[in-house]
């Protein structure tokens, strides 16, 4: 396989929130690549970012945030584009969004609008990217695209609207509204939290489907490790805004060398081991964001903390291949097995 | 729908008997009666006891209040709304021919303020923070702080009396009937029943223009590639439109409350300067249509609410 198929290479993206009059600096230096046909998940505990940094890469921070700094690049067909240096809704950024970048949000109950019919806001997406289509060719595309997802009589389902839906079936209108124009990249910021567990299992099956089919690239954030098990190809473990941990799926999963990493593998429950499994929950809380602990962000609930990490965060280091972490104790980590 | 209609009819039946016989009872308890005001009170002296006595009875007010009340509605049921008491001209003539001025009025300041008010309120949810914002902003506050009258008056004092551009009262000049030829008549009240309206609708257009700005359906649309202005109008306005629709709705026995103060200054010959100079002389029969008119009016915009919204979100059923 090929793993130097980047399509969007974010490098040091840092985004602060300036609400309240104060200043937050909710991503800090992230970097990662999304590659061709391989799926990126993002791991954190809530509030550690993911959102945002989903949302920056299309452009689509609320008001009274910015990225600060570092560089978000989309690998085109006709040469890289600078996405961070685009205007917010500018002719460019709009090219971009829905037909090379699709990005399904976290709650399918209010991502799509009330008062249009889902095959109306189908249309809208094919529409806007191939504007000669007709309103009858776009209308049979969306009843394809909703077959396509699963759902039952599409003829009919198309001239619907959202409220006559069930939470999944919006959800899959979501993704088949992403899928439309073929993009290149899915961004999926937890699609399925809000659906039960079945659901969940059929819609991660579709996004294998638009993975190893349209070698489609795949962003999906979550932040159960259940889901990262079954579907990542490579890892990113957030933890308040830096990446504390990346690697292969591997990597992280059997030999986590940063301590948060470990914690939330142990947090969970695993399928098959029974209801005697030991669960550790992750000690404390996440910090407020606005009164951050000093040197490293995750040191006040770390097992392994030492003098260092009251000082300074550590920087990135290398632990072999794409493996990387931050953290001074890594190797006691590594050694310390799962 | 029909059905739905015919329902709401229905529940207004009980509601008429109650309203119609309080403002009966109102009536009856102003001091005096309307043969007091038929006679000037220097003719009171010379006039006998015996002709007032006939004119009560001619009139029918010798009765005690509450048979008279009933005659009242009994005659109604039959489709008779009584005659005036100074006048003798039957009541619905009365109304059919001041109807039209005020119909005229009230709508000329509906779409004003319809137009204005969410034109206006969009703009400064887009523009929000802004100059332009904040101006609107305290215009807005202002607008609906100062009562009608006073903007009536000054808008008199400065476009009638110092600028000259509008005629000083009046619904036509003389034997000028055709709309164009009246139209300077109706611009002046007309937009300042308007615009006491438009601040109203505008405050609320702004805020839920705002809200669904803020909603996820926005991102969505705008993650989609469509340009700003689909975004905002396409699916920010066509969610923000349905409560402002309402509110608008519910407003319009406000805009005919309304249309009877700026009838007043603009001697504007209309429902409203027949209404309250039938209260002074208390003429029974027409305040009474007046009245049984407002009420209709209220349940005709409730029903124009329901509709609207029924129309404008596919969530909402008729039941
Ligand atoms: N609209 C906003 N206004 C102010 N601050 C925000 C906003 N959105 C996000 N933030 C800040 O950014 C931080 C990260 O938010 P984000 O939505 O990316 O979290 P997340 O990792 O997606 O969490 P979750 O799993 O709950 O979705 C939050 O803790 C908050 O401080
Ligand atoms: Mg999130």
């Amino acid at each position: 396989m090929n793993t130097n198929a980047a399509i969007i290479t974010v490098k040091d993206l840092n985004v602060n929130f300036y609400t309240n009059q104060r200043c937050n600096r909710v991503i800090n230096g992230v970097s990662f690549e999304i590659k061709r046909g391989r799926t990126l998940c993002i791991v954190g505990e809530s509030g550690c970012g993911k959102s945002v940094t989903a949302n920056a890469i299309m452009q689509l921070l609320p008001e009274l945030s910015r990225i600060e700094k570092g560089s978000i690049t989309y690998h085109g067909s006709d040469g890289d584009i600078r996405i961070d240096q685009l205007d917010k809704n500018g002719k460019e950024m709009r090219k971009l969004r829905g037909k090379d970048i699709a990005i399904i949000f976290q709650d399918p109950m209010t991502a799509l609008n009330p008062v249009y019919t889902v095959g109306f806001q189908i249309n809208e997406m094919l529409q806007a990217h191939n504007p000669r289509m007709s309103r009858k060719s776009a209308t049979e595309k969306s009843i394809d695209l909703l077959k396509d997802m699963g759902i039952p009589l599409p003829e009919q389902r198309v001239n619907e609207y959202p409220h006559q839906f069930s939470g999944g079936m919006r959800q899959r209108s979501m993704i088949a509204m992403a899928m439309a124009c073929a993009p290149r990249v899915l961004l999926a910021d937890e699609p399925t939290t809000a659906l039960d567990v079945s659901i969940q299992a059929q819609i991660f099956e579709l996004m294998e489907e638009l993975k190893t089919k349209r070698d489609t690239a795949i962003m999906l954030i979550t932040h159960d490790m259940g889901v990262v098990a079954e579907l990542a190809d490579e890892v990113a473990v957030m933890y308040m805004g830096n990446i504390v941990e990346f690697g292969t799926i591997e990597d992280v999963l059997n030999s986590p060398a940063h301590p948060y990493t470990k914690a939330l593998l142990k947090s969970i429950p695993v399928l098959g081991k029974g209801k005697t499994q030991k669960l550790d929950p992750i000690r404390g809380s996440t910090p407020d964001p606005f009164s951050r602990p000093k040197g490293c962000q995750f040191q006040p609930r770390c097992d392994y903390a030492c003098k260092e990490c009251e000082v300074q965060m550590p920087d990135e280091t290398l632990v072999n291949g794409i493996h990387r972490v931050m953290c001074f104790n890594y190797l006691e980590v590594l050694e310390n097995g799962k | 729908m029909v059905s739905y209609i015919l329902r709401k009819f229905l529940h207004l039946i009980p509601m008429l008997f109650v309203i119609s016989f309080l403002i009966y009872l109102g009536i009856e308890l102003m001091p005096g009666d309307a043969v007091d005001f038929m006679i000037s009170p220097d003719e009171m002296a010379t006039v006998s006891a015996e002709a007032l006595a006939q004119m009560r009875s001619t009139l029918g007010l010798d009765k005690p209040f509450p048979v008279r009340y009933f005659i009242w509605l009994g005659n109604l049921l039959r489709g008779d709304f009584g005659y005036s008491l100074q006048s003798g001209v039957a009541v619905s003539t009365l109304v059919m021919n001041t109807l039209p001025a005020t119909l005229e009025l009230s709508v000329a300041a509906l779409l004003i303020s319809t137009l204005a008010g969410s034109f206006l309120g969009v703009f400064s949810a887009l523009r929000k923070n802004s100059i332009a914002d904040n101006a609107l902003s305290i215009a807005g506050m202002i607008g609906v702080a100062i009562p009608q009258f006073l903007f009536g008056l000054i808008a008199i004092i400065v476009f009638v009396f110092n600028l000259g551009w509008f005629p000083v009262g009046g619904r036509m000049a003389p034997g000028q009937e055709a709309f164009l030829q009246r139209f300077e008549y109706l611009v002046l009240p007309a937009i300042v029943l308007g615009l006491s309206m438009t601040a109203g609708v505008m405050r609320y257009s702004r805020a839920s223009m705002l809200d669904s700005l803020n909603r996820d359906y926005v991102k969505t649309a705008r993650s989609k590639g469509l340009p700003e202005w689909r975004v905002n109008l396409v699916h920010g306005f066509r969610v923000a439109c349905t409560p402002v629709a309402v509110l608008i709705g519910f407003r319009l026995p406000m805009l005919i409350g309304g249309a009877v103060v700026i009838e007043q200054i603009f001697q504007w010959p209309g429902l409203g300067v027949m209404f309250l100079g039938a209260v002074r002389s208390q003429n029974t029969p027409i305040v009474m249509m007046v009245g049984f008119f407002s009420v209709l009016l209220v349940l005709l915009a409730s029903i124009i609410v329901d509709i609207l919204t029924a129309i404008l979100d596919p969530r909402i059923k008729f039941n």
